[in-house]
């Protein structure tokens, strides 16, 4: 039998007669300086890389979905892959959006050294569904205000690039 | 076909709950506002949504593939869905301009049981074997002219022995038959007695839900529901062994009886 094999077997009963309540170490203190100092910056920071993502979408679906390439200077890994995803549908079926969408309540979640995750409200109550016709495709009695909880991610400098955004299926924190 | 999109509901607590996001609702549904929510509300799960106009043309921006409703069933507006029952017809409708309507339906789990074994008497010392009825089970209704279905499991069971002993399993528990063991096997949910009494055991069991509309994916309700079983009564008494000559209820003078 190799000798670490033995080691391990000589090893379990030891462990097994350990105490068995943890030593609880101190609360680690937590590193944010690798990317921003307090909350108020990180917040800053993401609503900022939210509204350039959301302005590059305007000007992608204004467009029915061409030049979805410009999402590259916003998003990255999955947004990305579902914002080019989206200007896709878009083109297949012909659709185009008006107006300009907005966002509120970005609300924190959680930061560390490499991102920041926060919640947010879409709304999309000045914009407009339209096919090519021109015809609204906009549910009359349609929620425009939906909630996204999304994730932001160092570009390798102080810029946030928005890299994951999820609906948010549960209970709508953005109706009350 | 009405089209459904989200309604409001109850606010969320964002703090500690963070599984409920997903990717069902793209830009279309987003722009077109068809994207829905679920929530639990106490001891039920409400599931939201506004039908649209239905004068437009198709594509208008539902995820959700439109399902035939014409079985589904039209209940009574406004009538409550009993506790204890699965449904799905707790639905209100509002009709506005007779080509959009709201709707709110409430879905309720199935009441969890106890049933035990040996039924409703334990032996000092020896396992008694006690099972729920709980398990994964969906109620659906009609919401908007479009079928809505939520999935319900149940992923904790809180036992209260009514001993003093408390117990929490993952498991409902099975009958010895079931398991394939001898009778006063000890079993996940089985428990000893040890004085003689009426004991009274109290379960709650813990539910996650999830729900869709139409064909739609399934998508998770954030949260837990909990919902209690009627209390089981239990009488735990000694036993013994005794050599008997006949059968003591035929004979109850005989030897040894």
């Amino acid at each position: 039998m190799p000798a670490a094999a033995i080691a391990a077997l000589l090893a379990m009963p030891l462990a097994a007669c350990s105490p068995t309540q943890p030593t609880r170490s101190p609360t680690p203190t937590p590193v944010h300086t690798a990317l921003f100092a307090s909350d108020a910056e990180a917040l800053k920071a993401a609503t900022d890389a939210y509204a350039a993502y959301q302005h590059v979408t305007d000007e992608v679906l204004h467009a029915g979905g061409q030049g979805a390439d410009r999402y590259e200077k916003v998003a990255l890994g999955s947004a990305l892959e579902k914002a080019l995803d989206g200007a896709r549908q878009f083109r297949e079926k012909g659709l185009h959006t008006t107006g300009e969408s907005r966002f509120d309540s970005v609300q924190l979640q959680e930061r560390s050294s490499k991102s920041v995750s926060f919640y947010v409200c879409d709304d999309v109550s000045d914009t407009d569904l339209l096919n090519s016709s021109g015809q609204s495709q906009a549910a009359a009695s349609g929620t425009k205000r939906t909630p996204w909880q999304v994730e932001a991610k160092a570009d390798g400098g102080s810029t946030l690039l928005i890299s994951k955004r999820d609906f948010w299926t549960g209970s709508d924190f953005c109706q009350s | 076909m009405p089209v459904l999109v989200a309604a409001i509901l109850v606010v969320a607590s964002l703090g500690g709950v963070a599984s409920s996001a997903s990717d069902d609702c793209g830009p279309v549904g987003q722009y077109g506002g068809t994207c829905s929510t679920g929530s639990i509300a106490g001891d039920h799960v409400d599931v939201g949504a506004h039908g649209g106009s239905d004068g437009s043309a198709g594509g208008n921006g539902s995820d959700d593939e439109a399902s035939d409703d014409t079985n589904a069933p039209t209940p009574p507006a406004g009538v409550p869905c009993p506790a204890g029952i699965a449904c799905g017809g707790n639905a209100v409708v509002q009709v506005q301009g007779g080509v959009t309507m709201s709707a709110l339906a409430s879905f309720y789990p199935q009441k969890p049981t106890v049933s035990g074994e040996p039924n409703g008497w334990a032996i000092i010392g020896l396992d008694a074997n006690f099972v729920s009825s709980a398990g994964r089970h969906t109620a659906s209704g009609p919401l908007a002219g479009q079928p809505a279905t939520v999935r319900f499991t149940p992923v904790r069971f809180e036992w209260d022995y009514g001993d003093g002993v408390h117990a929490s399993t993952a498991t409902g528990g099975a009958t010895w038959r079931s398991l394939g063991v001898p009778e006063f096997s000890p079993t996940p949910t089985s428990h000893v007695y040890t004085a003689a009494g009426s004991y009274g055991v109290s379960l709650t069991v813990e539910y996650t839900a999830q729900y869709r509309i139409g064909g739609g994916p399934w998508r998770d309700v954030p949260g837990t529901l909990t919902l209690s079983a009627p209390t089981f009564t239990v009488i735990a008494a000694d036993a013994k062994t005794v050599l008997v000559q006949r059968n003591c209820q035929a004979d109850p003078r005989g030897p040894g009886c």
